[in-house]
Formats: C-alpha cells, sequence, structure tokens
C-alpha cells in the first residue's frame, strides 16, 4: 500500500510485531483530504513521524488515540482493532500521549499532576478511596511513589510540591511525558515533545525516554521537528507529506532521499532563502 | 475538544496558582504527617466548640448557625458540581427542595426522619443524573440555561402537584426530636452530625485520586479521555453527588423552617448559593463553610429588599468573582503563604548567623 515495503527498510533492532498499525486509513474534514491511504506499522522502541507543518501528523495520533473516526481503514492496537473505541478506552488499553502545548492541572503539584495518568492501575473503586480502605491507601502510596520516581527519571525530582504553572514550559511539557508514562503505556504518542525546550531540557527528555524504554516492550511514535532528536532516538522514521507516507525506514537512509528532501527539508530551504 | 466552563466565570481563577493548594500541599510536603495530625485535632476542638452551642447560644443565634450549617452542606454538594467538575449546574436549588419536601412528605407516611435524609439523597441524586444525561454534553453557558430551566421546572411541579405538596401555600414539616432534646436542640445536632460527615467524606474523596479526576476533566475536558478518564461519566457523577448532597441539606434545610412553600427556592435561593460558592471559593475544600457564613449574613442584611434582594446577591457575586477570583478561602492561602515566607526567610538568616559564627 505504501509507496515502499516499509519491512525491508526498517532495521533489526526495529523488528517484531508492531505494537499498533495504521491500515489505509483515510480522513477528510468537510471534503478536505487530510490522511490519504496511511499505512503505518509502528513496532516497539521509537519510531519518527516527521513531515512539514499540515501534513496530518497530528491527525494521524487523534486517530489512533481515538479522539477522530477515520473515514475508512483500520487501526489495530496489539492486532485489534480500536477503530471506534473512545479516547479513554483506548487510553486503558495502554496507549498514552501528549499534546503540543501541555494541558496540566495548574495548581496542582508535579506529582499530583503526574498521578492523574495513573488511573487504570488503581485496583480498588472510587468508594474504598471514600471509606478510607488500607487498599485504597496502598494504591495511593504506591502510585505517588512511582510518580515521583518518573520526575527523579527525568531530572525534575527536586520540586515534586511544586505547582505546575510554576514550572517553565519546557518543565511542564515533561511533566505531561511523565503523566503519560505513569498509565505504563504500551504505546506512547509524543506531540513535538521538544518544541519549546532548551538544550537541558531536551537531553533530560531523552534520557528519561530511553531510561524508561530500555526494559520495556512499549513502542514510542514521536511527532518532531527537530531532526537531530529524531536521528539520535529513532532507530525507523516515517515521512508525511499532504496526508501521505511518502518514505519511511531508517533515518539515515530516509533523510537523505531524494523525494523527502524536496518535500520536507527544500520546502524549508527555500523558506530560508 | 471543548473545555468546559472555559467561557464562564469559573475561568477566571483556573489559572490561579494560589487557589486550591489544600489538596497538594496536605500530602506532598515532607511535614504532611504533623500538619494533617493539628488540623484533625483543631477540626475535633471545633466540632466540640460546634456541639457546645446550643448550651451557650440564644435561640436566634442557634438558628442562624443551624442555617448555615445546611447552607454549608448545600454548597459543598454545589461546590462540588461547579468549583471541581466545571459545570455551571443550575437546578441546585430545586434538587435542595426535593429534600426538603421529601423529606416532610415521607414523614407524612410515617418514615421516620432519619430514614428520610439517604432517601432523598438518593432520589435527587438519581433525578440529577436524570438531568446531567443531557446536561453533560453542554458547557457554560448552554448547560447554565438548560439547568435552570429544569430547576425551574422542578419548582413549577412542586406548586402544581396541590394534593401532594400543598401547591403555592406551603407545606407543614413535622419536626424530629431526639429523646429529652427540645426541637430546635435536635435540628442542631442532627445538622451538625450530617455536616461533619459530609465534610469529612467529600473532603476525603477530593484530596485524593476522585479531586484529582475532577479536576483533570475540568482543565482539560475531552483531553482527559487520553488518561483514561471518561469526562462524560465523572460529569455525570459529579451531578449526582451535588443532587444528593442537595437533598440532604434540604431535608435538614425542612426541619429548621418547619414550614416550607415553593417560593423559598427559586432565584432568592440560588443566586445566593452561588454567592456561597463563589465567594468561599469554587474548588476548595472549606469554601463552603465560609460562604456560607457570608451568605447568612448578606441573607439577613438584604431580607428587606424584596425582588431587589436577588439583584442584590447577583452585584455581590460580580464583584467577589472580578475582586476575589479565589474566593475568602484564598485569602487564607495567601496569608498562610506569606507566614511560611516569613518563616522561611527567618530560618535563612538563622543559618546565614550560624555561618558567621563559625
Amino acid at each position: 500500500m505504501t509507496p515502499m515495503d516499509t519491512s525491508t527498510a526498517t532495521p533489526d533492532s526495529a523488528a517484531g510485531h508492531p505494537v499498533v498499525e495504521l491500515d489505509g486509513i483515510r480522513m477528510s474534514f468537510g471534503g478536505n483530504v487530510v490522511l490519504d491511504d496511511v499505512t503505518l506499522p509502528v513496532r516497539p522502541g521509537f519510531t519518527g513521524l516527521i513531515g512539514p507543518n499540515g501534513a496530518g501528523k497530528t491527525t494521524c495520533l487523534n486517530v489512533i488515540s481515538g479522539y477522530l473516526r477515520p473515514d475508512q481503514g483500520d487501526v489495530r492496537l496489539g492486532g485489534r482493532s480500536v477503530v471506534g473505541g473512545s479516547a479513554h478506552q483506548i487510553a486503558r488499553l495502554g496507549v498514552s500521549r501528549t499534546f503540543q502545548t501541555p494541558r496540566l492541572i495548574p495548581h496542582l503539584s508535579a506529582t499530583e499532576n503526574v498521578l492523574t495518568g495513573a488511573g487504570r492501575h488503581y485496583r480498588g473503586g472510587h468508594l474504598s478511596e471514600l471509606f478510607g480502605l488500607p487498599a485504597a491507601r496502598r494504591d495511593e502510596r504506591r502510585l505517588r511513589g512511582q510518580a515521583r520516581d518518573l520526575l527523579e527519571t527525568f531530572g525534575l525530582g527536586e520540586h515534586p510540591g511544586r505547582a505546575a504553572s510554576r514550572f517553565p514550559i519546557g518543565s511542564q511539557k515533561i511533566i505531561e511525558v511523565a503523566r503519560a508514562l505513569l498509565n505504563e503505556p504500551r504505546l506512547l504518542l509524543l506531540d513535538e515533545p521538544a518544541a519549546g525546550l532548551g538544550a537541558e531540557d531536551v537531553d533530560r527528555l531523552v534520557t528519561g525516554l530511553t531510561d524508561w524504554a530500555a526494559d520495556r516492550d512499549a513502542a514510542v511514535l514521536i511527532i518532531e521537528h527537530d531532526l537531530e532528536l529524531i536521528t539520535r532516538l529513532c532507530p525507523a522514521v516515517a515521512v508525511l507529506h499532504f496526508g501521505r507516507i511518502i518514505q519511511s525506514g531508517a533515518p539515515a537512509d530516509v533523510l537523505r532521499d531524494p523525494v523527502v528532501v524536496e518535500a520536507y527539508l527544500g520546502a524549508d530551504f527555500a523558506a530560508g532563502d | 475538544m471543548s473545555e468546559p466552563g472555559r467561557a464562564t466565570a469559573t475561568t477566571t481563577h483556573t489559572e490561579d496558582p494560589t487557589m486550591v493548594t489544600a489538596g497538594a500541599e496536605a500530602v506532598t510536603e515532607p511535614s504532611a504527617h504533623a500538619v494533617g495530625r493539628t488540623k484533625g485535632l483543631v477540626a475535633v476542638v471545633a466540632l466540640l466548640l460546634l456541639f457546645a452551642a446550643p448550651f451557650v447560644l440564644n435561640s436566634y443565634l442557634l438558628f442562624v448557625l443551624n442555617l448555615t450549617l445546611v447552607y454549608a452542606v448545600a454548597t459543598l454538594g454545589f461546590n462540588l458540581l461547579v468549583g471541581w467538575s466545571g459545570q455551571i449546574g443550575l437546578a441546585h436549588a430545586a434538587l435542595f427542595a426535593i429534600g426538603a419536601y421529601g423529606s416532610a412528605i415521607a414523614m407524612e407516611q410515617g418514615v421516620p426522619f432519619l430514614v428520610t435524609i439517604p432517601l432523598v439523597g438518593l432520589a435527587a441524586g438519581g433525578l440529577a443524573v436524570l438531568i446531567g444525561f443531557p446536561a453533560i454534553r453542554l458547557t457554560g453557558f448552554f448547560l447554565a440555561i438548560a439547568t435552570l430551566a429544569l430547576g425551574m421546572a422542578i419548582v413549577e411541579l412542586l406548586k402544581g402537584a396541590r394534593a401532594v405538596t400543598g401547591g403555592g401555600g406551603g407545606l407543614n414539616v413535622e419536626v424530629f426530636t431526639l429523646p429529652g432534646i427540645n426541637g430546635s436542640a435536635s435540628t442542631y445536632f442532627v445538622t451538625l452530625a450530617v455536616a461533619a460527615v459530609a465534610f469529612f467524606l467529600v473532603r476525603r474523596s477530593l484530596i485524593g485520586r476522585f479531586g484529582r479526576t475532577l479536576q483533570a476533566v475540568r482543565h482539560l475536558g475531552q483531553l482527559s479521555g487520553s488518561l483514561g478518564v471518561s469526562a462524560l461519566r465523572y460529569r455525570l457523577i459529579a451531578f449526582g453527588l451535588s443532587g444528593f448532597i442537595a437533598a440532604v441539606a434540604g431535608s435538614l434545610y425542612g426541619q429548621l423552617q418547619t414550614f416550607v412553600f415553593p417560593a423559598m427556592f427559586e432565584m432568592n435561593l440560588l443566586v445566593p448559593m452561588l454567592v456561597m460558592v463563589f465567594v468561599g471559593g469554587a474548588g476548595s475544600h472549606w469554601g463552603p463553610l465560609i460562604g456560607a457564613a457570608f451568605a447568612v449574613v448578606l441573607i439577613e442584611l438584604f431580607q428587606d429588599l424584596g425582588d431587589l434582594q436577588a439583584i442584590a446577591y447577583g452585584v455581590v457575586l460580580m464583584v467577589a468573582i472580578a475582586v476575589l477570583p479565589g474566593g475568602l478561602v484564598s485569602l487564607f492561602a495567601t496569608f498562610r503563604d506569606s507566614r511560611l515566607v516569613g518563616r522561611l526567610l527567618a530560618r535563612r538568616t538563622a543559618s546565614e548567623r550560624s555561618e558567621v559564627r563559625a
């Protein structure tokens, strides 16, 4: 279906069954085709999704995470179709995501914000919390500990009690990543995680993500304009252009491809001149 | 991806970091345990003092205190809906009326008063969920209008169902008395007990996962789906709980007033209820109590204004939201923070001094 067979271009490290598969996704808004026959397997490890603005990258994430229902095609999570499932159901199947602009609860602490991502890992219900049962307290203690550990992983362990809105925007984006990870996702969707981050924050992000992913089978799909970050993290990358996947494979090969250079980098160079 | 409450008054304080800090600070600070114990001790002492009130206060002051507690419970439910889940649902006064009427009517049928409290709670909770079904898909202005209309329809029904409710003329409420204690003191003790339990339980669930989830729904709207949270489900839960609590408070209100009539539950109640939420501090833990105390004083002041009352409350509401977006509780937070800052400064100068000495 794709112009190039992805399996031959995928390096060995990214082999394995895809965690999520987009299969022939077509999506249009009022006659405006945004995604046109997009087929994309996302395997364990890091996969980059790049392309010029307006190519349909965020729309892809919205389709996977259940915010948009595609006109055609299928989304399979672990081989099972999730099209038509609502966002919270898909999240509970182990799909986490972040947003381009961080969406935190401003007056709650960093730890509390991360904890909002723990939903499906509470064993007890709200009633056991209401009546203060030991099981509820254990849940809270365990997950609070994990939330703090995640903040540590990302180098934000210093101020776990500080209100989210008092963190700089880069740190807020990282808190959001930590929140997504507390869901213990098998698929993590990151929408421009490095945009607006300083070099130091980018390093925190990369270290935290690689630490987290090291002993897991999870797949991470990253939309990012920072190609250096993509090259650093992702053994596989796919290029979206006008709603179509025009190339995919190892970043070194993909970024050298004349078609990609013209579609993506060429446009940038032209703009720069 | 709409955001509930964005276009309404609640926005004013959503960005204010000083607002709802109680939930976060109690558990994340290192000295949380000691702080928690002190707070618990304060609560117990306050409760004991309140239990002594009927022995020291005259009947008027006892009535005022009782009324404050009834409104505080009602506002506890309203605040859950408006402040925590971010939905301006305006059927609260009507659900409060359901509690007052329901309890009185059930007592006429021979149901003991204490049994009517959970019964009217469940009935109004169920009704609130029904109101919630269409309402949770609306936000801001449309949500307010839709629930306001439903609330007014309920009050009209109370007027119309003359055979059961006595119509516009009202209904006498049989007063429950504890053995060996006079009527007004009995009513007060029951109110105090219910208020204490309600505040304890609501605070405990809001301080933890449930409160966080409601706030995620409020601040992220549909995007809270990405956290595995069904925004619609939690909006509906907030409706149901607020309705339950409203009716419980209403049943206590009936006992206190001993006579109920539909006009008690119209705008002249709904607007002060909003004042209680916003002046106390929407989305706070103790705001309902402070807001209720404030409103009771206000109600006394505005008593003689007649039809102008609702307008007067409206003005107070607007001024409160404009001047003090975090409500009166935010003043305490500001005060505490400044004191904390003061103490930290003192500590630093102390350590600097010791360094100098060494």
